[in-house]
């Protein structure tokens, strides 16, 4: 089970949080820990931890010695952090982060970590149609997408019904396509390419 | 931040101007101000009439974005804005807005909130609309917080959903019972005739839900149609093994339905694995037996390694992290050539390879390999240990030995996994070992030791901590033997902890720790002190010789150690005070009993001053509790009412190892920037217990806090963890004051009306120095009240007002009736 999804910028600063199992303590404090845990590690390290310091963050459901694991990546300015137990694979997850950078960059075009602060909302929307309740719903980055631009559309549809004389609203983020905020620009596409 | 809000997507210029107030402030008390204020103003708004959905929306996001931004330990109450939330989730006329109430509910409504049962029946009807976004919404809310009491009121309606048209729903509508089944483990068994269905059912995404829920369902149905859906579910996953659909989700269904694995399973999973290495995660897991995996082996042909065998000389460490994961989880016979059955599949490089990888840098991949090599023998893992244990130290740095002891440790935990008593052993070893080998670090105390046995020690299964503690505690008593600084900490917190669980009488621990503290150096000191203090609630009698030689120890030793000294003498004859004291421990912890003997202290000498008799004593030099504390000081020093906690910047402290982002240098958000971690803020490691070590810099631990201003309605609190006084406190033999109780006073203190009273005595200028600088120089905060230790009137006040500019400057107004201590203030902040 995935037991939180977190995200924080290279200076430690929470951009999204997401929890699926109640938590012993505050959601800062955990950021702060596990921040502490990853940015220590260098580039060359891999990508995947056992952090038994957090089981104390975290309300275990099951007491069968399942052990918490941190898989993280960092893209640019953002650690994406996973906090899985034993049941999931790190490999899957770690191939799960790249699903969500790239439904993320797909609905945010070009995505920055502006859009995260500024659209933390659409990012856990994005989110839900990854994980819900803690189990990987889909990994498949077109079916994502579509599901993505087909909420957009019927929230368009639903926006347009309750203000008959309104325009709408462009992409998923409000924000209008290739309108680019001049920092915090991700370097590449989010492909892997560059991230690890 | 240099985005202009026409390209930022802000939701508002009131989303924009936060955001941008928080990115760009320079301090993260800045911050926390800006965002209790936006709170402020939000419940205000939100407490007025006439509120537009599109405006509680907009209010519900920046709560969200507060919430989430507001530093550790300053938690604000925002159930004012829950009806509203649960208001848009009822009242929303698009689905956005109706998410977002139902956002906000998730994600700051507790699990029993009485509000919850007002969503039950916005979330039946959202579930009865014709939409599909509108059901697969409320399905969300569902799968994220189930609840039992809205069963009864959605439960058929679930069920009509599991046939819906869309694949969405019916995808959601599955992990929907799976979540409901946490709370009402019958609820799968009503609909497993639908599962069996789904499990056939065209769209993919539906299956593996269906698989997924088909887990569930056998772990509470065994009747006919459960054994039914396993079956199907054991099939479907074997199907889609074939079609390399999904093979990680079908790998892991297979894996927990197929008990009783056949070899058509086996083989179809391995065919799998060859197409795709990642596959073999739930290939090797599957054919947890030798003999299937062999039978899939040959009956596919090849070699099981043969997917992942590139693996091991990727470049990047994860591969190699995943072919270590892989052999791990095989029996070595089947790869190590230990049986003459099976020969081994390795070549001698690969080998070489992995015996390369024990020294890697990443400790995951050196515990991994310490792992697999055991399980192939463990006498290599002996050796190894033996070799590093006796490598050559005399010239190493502190920095080696330590990564030495890290490593070390690694090997005994892969070792002695289940063997507590052997554990200890070695743990003695190799402390008597790193520190017998280098003269220069004898004294020290190997803090990545302490912390790493006492979280195993917590970790542990009762028998392994048993068996360690046995041989702990004798090690504790053993006059002949003496203990290293390291092993000290260890059993001074272990005596601590686990006390109820010694073999050893209470009496005997005393002793020993009582002989060897004159020993030591003052941090090592305090911890033992404190566990003695911690022994007395359990000694029917103490040792005379434990008294005389705290006596001996306090004649001769620095100001806070003779406190403490003082303080196990004055309650060596108190049982039942330290008993309670214990009692009033969060935990048994060392940290939480230093905690809670500070607070009886403290709560001692709050109700020493109330008392007449000794208020008395105070005067004429102390009139007060307040007045006592400033005439503690030296003429030249300012006393201050400060608003910010000072902050202990103890060079022992951890800082943040922050580095500073492109974006936050491109955008000048430099609030997070070159901070020091709030030590109160961060979760106490046993490590901490060894901080004392190699000490210069002492430091007051006991100065009185205060917290910052906030609004009065809002409660600044601390969590539970964070609010601890972690075992810095430990490290300060030369305390410069015992605890001073004059927060209350200080709190008491009532700015404005002294500030009003002192109208007549402005000073008003304009420093050229930033406000932190002058902060710096006064030891304040905004608003100080600065009192002269040498006035012969205690009641003189100098307040200082500081408003902060934009230009790195600050202006400042000073009031105060003393013409002297108005001049040298005003001199002072000339000066700056």
């Amino acid at each position: 089970m995935i037991h939180a999804v977190l995200i924080f910028n290279t200076s430690g600063v929470a951009r999204l949080t997401k929890f699926y199992t109640p938590l012993r303590q505050s959601a800062e404090t955990l950021v702060q820990k596990i921040f502490a845990l990853v940015s220590s590690r260098s580039a060359t390290l891999c990508n995947f931890l056992d952090a038994p310091e957090l089981e104390s963050f975290l309300s275990q459901s099951s007491d069968d010695g399942d052990k918490l694991r941190v898989v993280y990546r960092n893209y640019a300015t953002l650690y994406f952090v996973f906090i899985v137990d034993s049941v999931e694979s790190e490999l899957g997850i770690l191939d799960l982060i790249q699903v969500f950078v790239e439904s993320l960059d797909r609905a945010f075009e070009n995505v920055c970590e502006l859009d995260l602060v500024f659209h933390f909302d659409e990012a856990h929307h994005i989110l839900s149609e990854i994980i819900q309740g803690g189990l990987v719903l889909e990994t498949n980055v077109e079916e994502i997408d579509s599901a993505v631009q087909e909420a957009a559309k019927a929230r368009k549809e639903s926006f347009a019904s309750a203000n008959p004389l309104s325009l709408g609203s462009s992409g998923v983020g409000g924000r209008g396509s290739g309108i680019q905020t001049p920092l915090g620009w991700l370097t590449t596409k989010l492909t892997g390419v560059s991230a690890r | 931040m240099d985005v202009p809000f026409i390209s930022s997507g802000a939701l508002s210029r009131a989303h924009y101007a936060l955001v941008r107030k928080i990115e760009t402030a320079t301090s993260i008390p800045a911050a926390d101000q800006v965002l209790l204020t936006e709170i402020e103003t939000i419940r205000e708004r939100l407490a007025r009439a006439g509120l537009t959905e599109k405006q509680t929306k907009e209010y519900l996001i920046l709560l969200l974005y507060c919430s989430m931004n507001l530093s550790v330990g300053l938690t604000v109450n925002m159930d004012f804005a829950l009806p509203h939330a649960v208001n848009l989730a009822e009242a929303g006329r698009t689905v956005q807005n109706k998410r977002t109430g139902y956002m906000y509910c998730a994600e700051m409504m507790p699990k029993d909130h009485e509000l919850q049962l007002m969503l039950v029946n916005t979330l039946r009807k959202d579930l009865e609309h014709p939409s599909m976004s509108r059901i697969c919404l409320a399905l969300e809310v569902l799968i994220q917080s189930p609840s039992e009491d809205i069963i009864p009121a959605v439960q058929d309606r679930l069920y009509e959903l599991l046939s819906h048209n869309s694949p969405h729903v019916r995808r959601r509508t599955l992990y929907t019972f799976q979540a409901l089944s946490t709370c009402h483990r019958d609820i799968l068994e009503r609909v497993a005739e639908k599962i069996n269905q789904r499990l056939r059912d065209q769209e993919p995404v539906v299956v593996t839900a269906a698989l997924s829920v088909s887990l569930d369902l056998l772990e509470v149905c065994w009747s006919t149609i459960g054994r039914q859906v396993a079956w199907n579910a054991r099939k479907t996953a074997g199907r889609y093994l074939a079609a390399s659909r999904r093979p990680h989700r079908a790998l892991s269904t297979g894996k927990d339905i197929g008990n009783l694995p056949d070899s058509g399973t086996n083989s179809t999973s391995m065919q799998a694995a060859t197409t795709d290495h990642r596959s073999l995660f739930g290939t090797e897991e599957q054919c947890k037996r030798a003999s299937d995996l062999l039978e899939a082996q040959s009956s596919t042909r090849k070699l099981w390694i043969d997917p992942i065998r590139h693996l091991l000389v990727s470049q990047d460490v994860n591969d190699v992290y995943l072919f270590l994961t892989c052999l791990d989880c095989i029996e070595p016979k089947l790869w190590a050539g230990t049986t003459s059955e099976v020969p081994a599949v390795l070549e001698g490089w690969e080998v070489e390879r992995i015996m390369q990888s024990l020294h890697s840098p990443d400790s995951s991949i050196r515990l991994k390999t310490l792992r697999i090599l055991s399980k192939v023998d463990v006498r290599i893992v002996e050796t190894y240990y033996t070799q590093i244990l006796q490598m050559d130290r005399t010239s190493a740095t502190a920095e080696e030995l330590v990564e030495s002891a890290r490593r070390l440790m690694e090997i005994i935990e892969v070792l002695h996994v289940k063997d507590g008593e052997t554990y200890a052993h070695s743990l003695r070893d190799i402390i008597s070992t790193l520190t017998s080998q280098s003269v220069a670090e004898k004294q020290e105390v190997l803090q990545n030791v302490v912390e790493e046995v006492l979280i195993k020690l917590r970790e542990a299964p009762t028998d392994f901590r048993s068996a360690f503690l046995g041989v702990f505690f004798a090690l504790l008593d053993n006059p002949e033997q003496p203990l290293g600084p390291t092993t000290t900490v260890i059993g001074a917190a272990v005596v601590c902890e686990y006390l109820d669980n010694s073999p050893i009488p209470p009496t005997h621990l005393l002793q020993a720790l009582s002989t060897q503290l004159p020993s030591y150096n003052a941090a090592i000191q305090d911890a033992c002190l404190l566990s003695m203090i911690r022994l007395i609630a359990a000694c029917e009698d103490i040792p005379e010789s434990a008294v005389a030689i705290a006596r001996k120890v306090q004649e001769q030793s620095g100001r806070y150690i003779r406190r403490r000294c003082e303080q196990f003498l004055n309650l060596s004859h108190s049982r039942t005070i330290v008993q309670h004291i214990v009692s009033k421990s969060k935990s048994s912890s060392l940290p939480d009993f230093l905690m809670s003997l500070e607070a009886y202290e403290a709560e001692k000498m709050a109700r020493a001053a109330t008392s007449p008799s000794l208020s008395s004593i105070s005067s004429p030099e102390r009139p007060s509790s307040r007045a006592s504390s400033q005439a503690s000081h030296t003429p030249g020093k300012l006393r201050y009412a400060a608003y910010d906690a000072p902050k202990l910047t103890s060079s022992l402290r951890r800082t943040r190892t922050r580095s500073r982002s492109p974006y936050s240098d491109r955008s000048g958000s430099s609030r997070f920037i070159n901070e020091v971690e709030d030590p109160m803020s961060r979760t106490i490691t046993a490590g901490d217990l060894t901080l004392a070590s190699g000490q210069i810099e002492l430091q007051t631990v006991s100065q009185p806090r205060t917290l910052p201003s906030t609004p009065p309605q809002l409660a600044r609190t601390v969590d539970d963890l964070a609010s601890r006084v972690d075992l810095i406190a430990l490290d300060s033999p030369f305390i410069a004051d015992p605890p001073v109780t004059t927060t209350p006073t200080q709190a008491d203190f009532d700015f404005k009306a002294m500030w009003d009273k002192l109208s007549k005595g402005n000073l008003r200028g304009w420093c050229e120095s930033p406000m932190d600088a002058v902060v710096r120089k006064l030891q304040g905060d905004l608003k100080i009240a600065i009192y002269s230790a040498d006035s012969s009137n205690p009641d003189t006040v100098a307040l200082l007002r500081l408003k902060e500019g934009e230009d790195d400057s600050c202006m400042w107004h000073l009031r105060c009736d003393d013409l002297g201590l108005k001049d040298t203030i005003g001199v002072t902040l000339k000066d700056i």
